[in-house]
């Protein structure tokens, strides 16, 4: 590497470093940026310590060609450090020399619509579709450049042809089925249960590793309990039955591992829209994975055990949090009652109310949930008293009643039943 | 309670005699309400999203469908009125809004809302008068006395000025002030920038929209485009309708020394033509701002079933379909209606959640900006 090169990695490092440590505020200006540059290149190493707070905060950022080519594979894609071979999942050091192979192949790769937000999965998924199916045939075709085989390629990605030529079938697979993996039906819907199978058994073709990338992806688009019972049942009927039933544990556990792993730290008065989310997200899937059926007792354990975990962090970080930022909002002033209080503040106490209730009612999911609701009671029955001196008018005072405790015990508290 | 099945072919082109209620809580999103001599009634949607409506008293509506306070409170108030219609609905639903149960951007736009719509009023009130005097024999020095002695006259406001110009006119006072008063609150949302227009506009956009989100439906496999065009049907068939109606209320009102002269003779009739404007339009201002507070395409997609819900309860002729209701499931008096099948709609409900849960308070909040939208239509900022 020279000189200059590593005093850029150096300086990227260090940024990095101190970026990790940075309020919400600053990472979205500076996501914003980076997706502005034409060329990423070590500026995206930059995010690298602040993914796990990114996906929580979830911003909408503008998509470009590269991004929108390899969002199929979003919950898969892994940095490259940790990636090892045999893992299930994509190295990111990967993604910018696969797009670079596919976008400079000379095949008709379409451009994508200027205007497409990250949010917008639906529209993702049209903009994507002709862009996946393009890439996925260009990459039947296309075979590995000279280049990738010159030391300074491996040592720049951390990766060797040998490393990556297995992952280039388990790409295509993942790009030919995007558009069936990103709108699997709902699970009560007829069609979702044929919709999986078909994946599970594409993906067996493709051997052991893209059916456990396969796996991985369904478990994030779909309930994993019913993923797990279809995967079951379409290995049995294969030859490779042990294989791919090894491949299911892998996918399960690296799940697990997953959510074991620590939460980006989150001050109970920052539990904002996107960490409760992201919370909220975490509640879901713990539930789902108590539905898995027939796996081992270990495995249970560790289930119950993140659940433990998660309840008790989550009870925890709701009390200080409605302290924090209901409670102490409303402290009625001393003298004569406040004037009028400001529309800007109501609206501000009753998004608080109603974050903190949906919060409540999530959490509530994995216990104490005669905890929540007295706690919630108590808030409610404050506001209820101290309103009127702190200047809200009495239909402001209803109302957070009402976010706070639901609106059925709020109409018998306030006497309209 | 009745239940029916909706089929297109029912849908009858004289609008339904039941009126929108611009409910807040999810489930009461678009129902519609009437008077009947047993009390309020209430068209809900069947609960399990499938087809069908439920006719239901007030006490049913709360326990099926989890009302809020701003529901409850306005329900109480629909409750002492003595008989619904679109614009005296919409008169109570801003009066609740501005006390602030709906919140307070909405309470706001309420308020803002009032205040134009008096000073719009008394604005056609005085063009009424205006080309009633003008149209007259008087001559028009006298024409000028009569205008200025009228003081501070205006809807609801009769003064000595005014007494001694309708005699002038040849009416009674009582009567030319009734005359004024309704057709000036009636054709209020026909006058130039008023509601019917907008929303007019509104719905001519929500066609071609509903449109290309079906020449582009069928990439999405698990949707029901059957759904989405029945959809479309309906709104072209009701954009229709209500297009035609405007017009003919707009003729209408560019002549409104006629339309006063026909009052005389047949006060319904003069006012039909506005009414017709209403009813058709009635519950559309709904559906045309949930489609425009989809801000993404996700989020216009996963609208759809609702939409379509919404534009068939806009479109159901429920009186008519109540009294086709076989016989034994009738629309029975509230609180007797069949046991069974007001435990199959409590059955079909979505999970009672005894309190709101993180999705049904976002869609109060979606549906509290919506209203807020509502309101800024009736004073002509939508």
């Amino acid at each position: 590497m020279a000189d200059g090169d590593r005093h850029a990695a150096d300086g990227v490092r260090a940024l990095s470093k101190e970026f990790r440590n940075a309020s919400d505020e600053k990472i979205l200006k500076v996501t914003r940026m980076i997706d502005l540059l034409p060329e990423r290149g070590e500026a995206d190493a930059l995010l690298e310590p602040v993914r796990a707070r990114l996906a929580a905060l979830r911003p909408a950022r503008r998509m470009n060609r590269t991004r929108l080519l390899f969002t199929p594979f979003d919950p898969v894609v892994v940095s490259g450090a940790a990636w090892r071979p045999g893992d299930l999942g994509i190295p990111r050091s990967l993604l910018a020399p696969v797009a670079a192979l596919i976008f400079g192949s000379g095949d008709a790769i379409p451009s994508i619509p200027p205007t497409l937000e990250e949010g917008d999965e639906a529209q993702l998924t049209r903009a994507g579709t002709p862009l996946w199916q393009a890439a996925a045939a260009c990459l039947s075709t296309i075979s590995i450049p000279a280049a990738w085989e010159t030391p300074d390629w491996q040592k720049q990605n951390g990766l060797t042809v040998p490393m990556v030529m297995p992952l280039i079938p388990v790409l295509r697979l993942v790009l030919d089925q995007a558009v069936a993996i990103r709108t699997v039906p709902p699970r009560q819907h007829p069609g979702c249960e044929p919709a999986l199978t078909a994946l599970l058994s594409e993906a067996i073709r493709v051997g052991p590793l893209g059916w456990g990338i396969m796996l991985r992806l369904l478990f994030d688009a779909a309930a994993p309990d019913q993923v797990a019972r279809l995967a079951l049942a379409t290995a049995r009927g294969s030859r490779f039955c042990t294989a791919l039933q090894a491949g299911l544990d892998g996918a399960i556990e690296e799940m697990l591992s997953r959510m074991e792993a620590p939460q980006p730290s989150q001050a109970a008065e920052q539990l904002d829209a996107g960490a409760l989310s992201g919370r909220l997200h975490l509640i879901d899937r713990i539930e789902e994975l108590r539905k898995l059926e027939n796996r081992p007792v270990e495995e249970q354990r560790r289930i119950g055990r993140l659940r433990q975990g998660l309840a008790t962090e989550n009870r925890a970080m709701f009390e200080q949090a409605l302290q924090a930022r209901l409670v102490e909002l409303d402290q009625p002033p001393a003298g004569p009652p406040a004037a009028a209080m400001s529309t800007e503040t109501v609206l501000a106490i009753e998004a608080e109310a109603r974050q903190l209730r949906a919060f409540a009612v999530a959490a509530a999911k994995l216990g104490n949930a005669d905890e929540y609701d007295r706690l919630l009671e108590q808030a409610a029955a404050r506001y209820a008293r101290n309103g009127g001196r702190s200047g809200m008018t009495r239909a402001d005072r209803m109302r957070v009643t009402e976010l706070l405790v639901g609106s059925e015990k709020a109409i018998q508290v306030l006497g309209l039943a | 309670m009745t239940t029916q099945a909706w089929t297109a072919q029912s849908r009858a082109t004289v609008p339904a005699a039941d009126v929108h209620i611009p409910f807040t809580a999810p489930l009461l999103a678009g129902v519609r309400g009437r008077r009947q001599q047993r009390g309020l009634e209430f068209v809900l949607p069947n609960p399990s999203g499938g087809r069908g409506t439920y006719v239901v008293s007030w006490p049913q509506t709360a326990g099926l469908a989890a009302p809020t306070l701003h529901d409850t409170i306005l329900a109480k108030r629909l409750h002492e009125m003595p008989g619904l219609a679109p614009a005296a609905v919409r008169h109570v639903a801003r009066s609740v809004a501005a006390e602030g149960y709906a919140g307070r951007e909405a309470a706001e736009a309420a308020n803002r809302a009032q205040t134009k719509i008096e000073a719009e009023t008394l604005r056609l009130w005085a063009m009424f008068l205006l080309a009633l005097i003008q149209r007259s024999e008087i001559p028009v020095l006298e024409q000028g006395r009569i205008l200025a002695g009228l003081g501070n006259a205006g809807p609801g406001i009769v003064t000595e000025g005014f007494v001694a110009g309708a005699g002038r006119l040849g009416w009674e006072p009582a009567a030319l002030s009734d005359a004024l008063d309704q057709l000036s609150a009636a054709f209020l949302p026909v006058a130039a920038r008023g509601r019917a227009h907008q929303l007019l506009g509104l719905m001519e956009a929500l066609h071609p929209a509903l449109l290309s989100e079906q020449a582009q439906h069928a990439q999405d496999a698990s949707r029901s485009p059957a759904l989405l065009a029945r959809t479309i049907n309906s709104v072209s068939h009701w954009l229709g309708l209500a297009a035609a109606a405007l017009d003919e209320a707009v003729r209408a009102l560019a002549d409104p020394a006629a339309l006063l002269g026909r009052w005389r003779t047949d006060p319904a009739a003069a006012l039909g033509a506005a009414r017709h404007v209403e009813e058709t339009l009635d519950g559309w201002d709904r559906i045309c701002l949930l489609w425009l507070d989809a801000d993404t395409l996700s989020a216009r997609l996963r609208l759809l079933p609702e939409i379509g819900l919404l534009v068939r309860l806009a479109s159901v002729p429920a009186a008519a379909e109540a009294d086709a209701a076989p016989a034994g499931k009738g629309a029975g008096a509230p609180g007797q209606a069949g046991a069974c099948d007001l435990a199959a709609a409590q059955a079909a409900r979505p999970e009672p959640e005894p309190v709101r849960s993180a999705t049904t308070s976002g869609l109060v909040e979606r549906n509290e900006r919506i209203r807020t939208r509502e309101l800024a239509l009736e004073h002509g900022d939508g």
